[in-house]
């Protein structure tokens, strides 16, 4: 009995997995996925997988990384087309980005996603993307710095995140925005320039699942601290001072330090109004002219009037996409939904009444005046 | 049988019917519930919840009855030598085909989640050992095993509140929005998970405190359970829209730790599913012990542990019928019915007989 017992127990470490093991020096990890529409409106699926190089003389080998694409009916398609031009078996599970071409997300980006939440093996925490023109191509770009273009990429958008231009958030937790029909979500847009690198330029409206239009960074940013939804640090320049004989004197940069917003939604004989109100408390980092505490009453009323006109912009831009950022339509489900009933589903955020106030207070200005 | 040996405390009681009660039902519960249900899917839970105590208390006075016997010894003695021995048969029948659906059920999500290519009589086989292993050994070590796992359940709990920072409450809202007829038709779904405590039929001569200690065990564990279903219908129904994307994934739960990462931990999915087998293996385990015991008490064999074996291969046999979502589905209205049949009308019933019949069990000493 005692050796039917050890050789239970010694079958059972030898056994594990003899079916299912997936082993490392077989796979090719897919780090960064893009998604584009070719001109015969086929699907396009690019991959940036990674090269290890024995490195001559130094101590850590580098890690370059190489793009392949291939088109298909749906991105499983294309994909085994990949898998036979590759030596290894494509392994999608550490996939960190995926990037939508701009064509293919003017078309609508749930489709492609399907198989990445089908299949137990995929990362669900992985972000998505939206760049301009094909996303293909930005993973061909050869940056100086880092010789992996999906460490690079990956970088950018950490960097932005941490200084709220783009929202922190994972396939996974898009999902259930994107399939809620009273909210709608932002992605990161970005884009290649000229000198063959990738920058993040703000982010992509997205109307129901479609791509329907986009902001710049600094909207960005302020559409986020409207969301409540601030990182790290949320940088702004904006121009005070009027013609000094050195223009850069005209200008204060500063960081939200702490902030609190407040959210309303009222409904008026169905029609919906909301009213958005921001304290922001922020310190400021750098004023050429001099002298803050001086300054201060004119400076904190010119901002607070300045961000005002710029938040009601965003919300024009975000409503002009069609984009409902704020989750207005999930609120009137939740808290009107009679209301909810008469409106129209589809472009019920076009028709929304917004009444935004920004309040901005200097708490901080560095250690010097 | 011997009352002496294999005793259990009224501790071990409620964490008994605690590991009996949550199994394998705890990944699908939430979305089988919202189906329904939707947003007003943890209401459903409570009430599936306030149901199951109601059948707990006229189990409990069944059990007050007849401080001494078992079911499968109550059943004789209540309705005769030939009726009642159908009767265990058909109690032992409906806990194995309830046991290998829950074995069958086990296999399937392994199946989807972890190992598509092993074959599923291997991991059903793995199964069936440890729990002929946990089983074997009497009431007393079985007990003391639940209560060693039992710390499982808060870490399940801790990693699903993990998740809770990307919860949008409003999903919640409008409270209430569905008809009354609804949500008791979700509590029904719920109530096949709360299944388990019928457990205390058969165990509670060996648990060593007086009647009203022994409702308090058996009330606290079914609290416990409803709370805990409640917390995770809740927490999925926060994290999933509860319209369309809690209908798409079958296991919410799982998939909603699957897209966390920690440090050292990548696929928090399959540590949680590793924990959960413990669970499931406890009320597989139990599930062999009651049929186990009924085939025992037929041919009036003192110990059920010969029985294990060929009980087990029943099961194996009986699991691998189904290998499709249809299949489940069938096997579910099948077995729908039979749940009320055994847990609630029999019950009942035996309950007024013997108040009819005037059958009391006079306590004597063994």
């Amino acid at each position: 009995m005692k050796g039917i017992k050890s050789i239970l127990l010694v079958l059972c470490f030898l056994l594990t997995g003899c079916w299912d093991q997936h082993l490392m020096k077989n796979a090719v990890l897919v780090q960064i996925l893009s998604f584009d529409l070719t001109p015969k409106e086929e699907l396009l699926l690019g991959v940036s997988i990674p090269i290890i190089e024995e490195s001559s003389g130094g101590p850590q080998a580098m890690v370059k990384s190489e793009t392949f694409s291939a088109s298909g009916h749906t991105p499983r398609d294309s994909r085994l087309k990949i898998d036979h031009e590759i030596a290894g078996i494509l392994d999608t599970s550490k996939n960190k980005l995926i990037l939508f071409g701009e064509r293919m997300a003017g078309t609508g980006i749930y489709p492609s996603l399907d198989v990445i939440w089908r299949d137990p093996r995929n990362s669900l925490g992985a972000t998505l993307g939206v760049v301009e023109g094909e996303a293909v191509d930005l993973l061909g770009i050869k940056p100086k710095h880092e010789t992996n273009v999906s460490e690079y990429i990956q970088d950018a958008l950490t960097s932005a995140e941490e200084n709220s231009v783009i929202p922190s958030q994972t396939i996974q937790t898009l999902a259930s925005e994107m399939i809620d029909p009273g909210e709608d979500t932002v992605l990161p847009f970005l884009k290649m320039n000229k000198k063959k690198s990738a920058v993040v330029v703000g982010l992509a409206l997205m109307n129901d699942k479609k791509y329907s239009g986009n902001l710049p960074p600094q909207e960005s940013t302020l559409l986020l601290l409207l969301e409540n939804k601030k990182g790290k640090n949320a940088r702004f320049t904006k121009k005070v001072n009027k013609d000094d004989q050195h223009v850069v004197n005209e200008y204060i940069s500063f960081n939200v330090q702490d902030m609190k917003r407040k959210l309303k939604v009222q409904v008026k004989d169905r029609e919906v109004f909301v009213s958005i109100n921001l304290d922001l408390k922020i310190s400021v980092e750098e004023y050429p002219k001099g002298d803050v505490p001086k300054d201060i009453e004119r400076l904190n009323k010119l901002l607070s009037k300045e961000l005002t006109e710029d938040a009601k912009q965003v919300i024009t831009k975000i409503q002009q996409a069609n984009c409902d950022a704020f989750g207005i339509g999930r609120r009137l489900i939740a808290f009107h939904p009679k209301t909810w009933e008469v409106q129209d589903k589809k472009d019920y955020f076009k028709n929304i009444k917004f009444n935004t106030t920004v309040k901005a207070e200097i708490i901080k200005h560095g250690i010097v005046r | 049988m011997n009352l002496t040996a294999n005793k259990i405390t009224n501790k071990q009681l409620v964490f008994m019917i605690i590991q009996a009660q949550i199994g394998v039902g705890i990944l699908s519960l939430p979305h089988d519930v919202a189906l329904i249900a939707k947003q007003d899917a943890w209401i459903s839970t409570i009430i599936a919840g306030v149901f199951s105590q109601a059948i707990i208390f006229v189990i409990w006075g069944l059990c007050r009855r007849f401080p001494d016997l078992s079911l499968y010894q109550i059943l004789p003695k209540l309705l005769g030598r030939v009726f009642g021995k159908i009767l265990i048969l058909s109690y032992s029948l409906y806990f194995m085909v309830t046991g290998s659906l829950v074995l069958a059920r086990y296999s399937d999500i392994i199946d989807k989640w972890i190992l598509p290519l092993t074959p599923n009589w291997i991991t059903m086989l793995l199964m069936l050992l440890t729990c002929i292993y946990i089983v074997s050994e009497g009431l007393t070590s079985i007990a003391r095993f639940y209560v060693l796992v039992s710390p499982i359940l808060i870490v399940l709990v801790a990693l699903i509140s993990y998740a809770m920072k990307d919860a949008n409450l409003l999903y919640l809202f409008p409270i209430g929005e569905h008809s009354i007829p609804t949500i008791l038709k979700g509590s029904k779904e719920a109530a096949f998970s709360m299944l388990g405590f019928e457990l205390f039929l058969f165990i509670h001569p060996y648990v060593q405190s007086s009647g009203k200690e022994k409702l308090v065990a058996i009330t606290t564990a079914n609290m416990f359970v409803t709370i805990f279903y409640t917390f995770m219908v809740i927490a999925s129904l926060i994290f999933f829209e509860p319209n369309v994307d809690i209908a798409l994934t079958p296991e919410p739960l799982l998939y909603m730790i699957k897209a966390y990462s920690f440090q050292v931990l990548e696929r928090t999915d399959l540590f949680f599913l590793s924990l959960w087998l413990v669970i499931v293996a406890t009320s597989i385990a139990n599930w062999l012990l009651l049929s186990s015991m009924g085939l025992a008490s037929l041919v009036r064999k003192k110990h059920y542990a010969r029985f294990l074996p060929i009980v087990a291969g029943i099961y194996l046999v009986l699991a691998l019928i189904p290998d499709q979502g249809k299949d489940f589905e069938r096997f579910n209205q099948v077995l729908g019915p039979s749940h009320y049949i055994f847990i609630v009308i029999i019950p009942v019933l035996l309950f007024i007989l013997s108040f009819i019949l005037t059958k009391k069990e006079v306590v004597k000493k063994v």
